[in-house]
């Protein structure tokens, strides 16, 4: 690498991380603001949220992995770490090859995060700012534009969406009355059954006619 | 050994010397278990690169040296559950219906098939994706571990960076003997539990069935141990995966006695330098906790502290570096083994 080179620091890349968590977070937010809204009783809750699992919750826990590998390997970065001005490279200055993508965004990763995430906090001693998942690929985090204020922007707005679709998804429960009613009644039904005695069980007379 | 004693002559002229033993040269092969346990403790010592890799080791769950079954693992046995009290199943003339369960078939019987179908069909594939991911960590985690020890052990220091870059060409082998030996060993197990399963339902003897634990013991012995080889074969000496079981067979049965004591007398020291530290560090905690609820009656609540940051601190930090040492000294034991039996085999 050149010796004029910047690389990213650990606070810029977290900021990155924040960004793209929240980012693939939004869309289960979203689902579940709609799953609240239009579940009335709780037939449709259940068909609603298992909707919501198997459209949103599940793809997007797929797509997650392959969503920051694919974009590694075609743009170096991701949105956030795009957002947040910086790009990951190999030593050459070309970007990773895709079975270098996979495994810096999976089993690299996973080994950073041992032992609390010792492989991240490392990026703080090395003199290239390499995490455990870098130097496993030799790639680097290299800082293009110093757009940082954006990517905080951008977290404080996806932040404050989030908090937003969680309040409302919370009031939007709170005022469901038909869901409401069909939860107590439900409910009810079961603890009344839960308190009642046991019953003995029926003993099986026989129906065989008896000689008199 | 048998040491040859080297006397000189002695002549009146000249002054009575002691005889010198001399050591027998060590033959070709020969495993010298005290050098080899002086090598593996300075190499962990030393290097402490390789305690990341222990520590990535130890988080994948990999075995890449051999060890005697010793349970701890997290057992799967759960208590059969209590039988629904009459309150919830009501029994009328055998047929069995509860309340509850009457409900949750209600709401489920709603839900269209393809959520299930598209669930089942997402589930599948993440679980394929993090299996994927987990066998990809434990090779990496095999093949670095074992090439960043045989490169400490011939002083090499070498950063994280080039062990991974000596690594990435040995990590599909090593996957793909992972699978081999994992599809070997199914159908194995499966004959196994059948033989049980025939000799319970006493269609064959029952005495059959020591036999096969015996047997059992026997064939896990050999295997592990050829195992431990065959993987140094991969991550070493390039052999492709099929080859390397051959070679760690071969390498079993030449040196079968020398890898039981080795696996022994690891296990040993592995256990006594993981809980000896364990207990003196909540010897001294309960201690310090004593001394302290004695002096200030009303400091339960320090002392309770102290113990609880010792405990998480030995528990989060010092146990799993130790670990991680002790992966790495065992791990320099086997290569060690694995260098030495190669000049007996490749002799043949």
């Amino acid at each position: 690498m050149e010796t004029n080179i910047h690389y990213t620091s650990f606070y810029r890349r977290l900021l990155a991380h924040y960004t793209d968590t929240l980012l693939l977070f939004l869309p289960n937010l979203m689902a579940l603001f709609f799953v609240a809204s239009t579940s009335q009783s709780i037939n449709q809750l259940v068909i609603n949220v298992l909707l919501m699992v198997a459209t949103v919750t599940l793809p997007l826990m797929i797509l997650s992995t392959f969503y920051s590998v694919l974009m590694i390997h075609f743009f170096a970065a991701t949105i956030g770490q795009a957002v947040s001005g910086y790009a990951i490279l190999n030593s050459d200055g070309t970007r990773l090859n895709l079975k270098r993508a996979f495994f810096r965004q999976t089993v690299g990763k996973m080994a950073s995060s041992t032992m609390f995430s010792l492989g991240y906090l490392s990026m703080f001693k090395h003199p290239q700012k390499q995490a455990w998942h870098d130097e496993m690929v030799a790639s680097y985090a290299v800082s293009r534009r110093n757009t940082w204020p954006l990517a905080v922007l951008l977290v404080l707005i996806t932040l404050g969406l989030v908090i937003y679709l969680l309040f409302s998804t919370v009031m939007v429960f709170a005022k469901n009355e038909p869901l409401k009613k069909d939860l107590s009644s439900f409910s009810k039904t079961l603890i009344e059954e839960f308190k009642k005695p046991p019953q003995p069980s029926p003993k099986l007379i026989p129906k065989y006619p008896t000689a008199i | 050994m048998d040491p040859t004693i080297n006397k000189t002559e002695n002549s009146p002229t000249q002054p009575q010397t002691k005889p010198v033993f001399i050591p027998e040269p060590p033959k070709p092969g020969d495993w010298q278990i005290g050098q080899m346990y002086e090598n593996a403790f300075r190499v962990a010592k030393k290097f402490r690169t390789l305690w990341i890799l222990g520590l990535i080791f130890g988080a994948a769950g990999g075995g890449c040296s051999f060890q005697f079954p010793m349970g701890g693992g997290g057992s799967n046995f759960t208590a059969p559950s209590a039988s629904p009290s009459p309150a919830i199943s009501n029994k009328v003339l055998g047929a069995t219906s509860s309340i509850y369960s009457d409900s949750f078939t209600n709401i489920f019987a709603n839900i269209p098939a393809y959520i299930y179908f598209l669930i089942g069909f997402e589930l599948l594939l993440l679980i394929g994706l993090w299996f994927v991911i987990f066998y990809l960590k434990g090779a990496f985690a095999n093949v670095s571990t074992i090439i960043g020890t045989q490169k400490a052990l011939e002083d090499q220091k070498l950063t994280l960076a080039q062990i991974s870059q000596l690594s990435f060409p040995k990590i599909k082998p090593m996957a793909k003997f992972m699978a081999l030996t994992t599809l070997i060993i199914i159908p194995i197990g499966i004959i196994i539990i059948l033989l049980v399963i025939l000799a319970i339902a006493k269609i064959i003897s029952v005495f059959i069935i020591p036999i096969i634990i015996l047997t059992l013991f026997i064939f896990m012995l050999v295997w592990s141990i050829s195992l431990t080889f065959a993987q140094r074969a991969i991550s070493l000496d390039n052999s492709a995966p099929m080859s390397s079981i051959k070679i760690g067979f071969k390498m079993a049965r030449k040196k079968l006695f020398w890898a039981i004591l080795v696996g022994i007398i690891n296990n040993i020291i592995s256990g006594l330098a993981l809980f000896i530290p364990l207990i003196l560090i909540n010897i001294a905690l309960v201690a310090l906790g004593g001394l302290i609820g004695l002096l200030f009656h009303k400091a339960l609540l320090v002392m309770g502290i102290f113990l609880g940051i010792g405990l998480l601190l030995s528990m989060t930090i010092a146990l799993p570096l130790l670990s991680s040492m002790i992966i790495i000294g065992k791990t320099a034991i086997w290569n060690q083994a694995y260098t030495k039996t190669k000049e007996i085999v490749n002799g043949d």
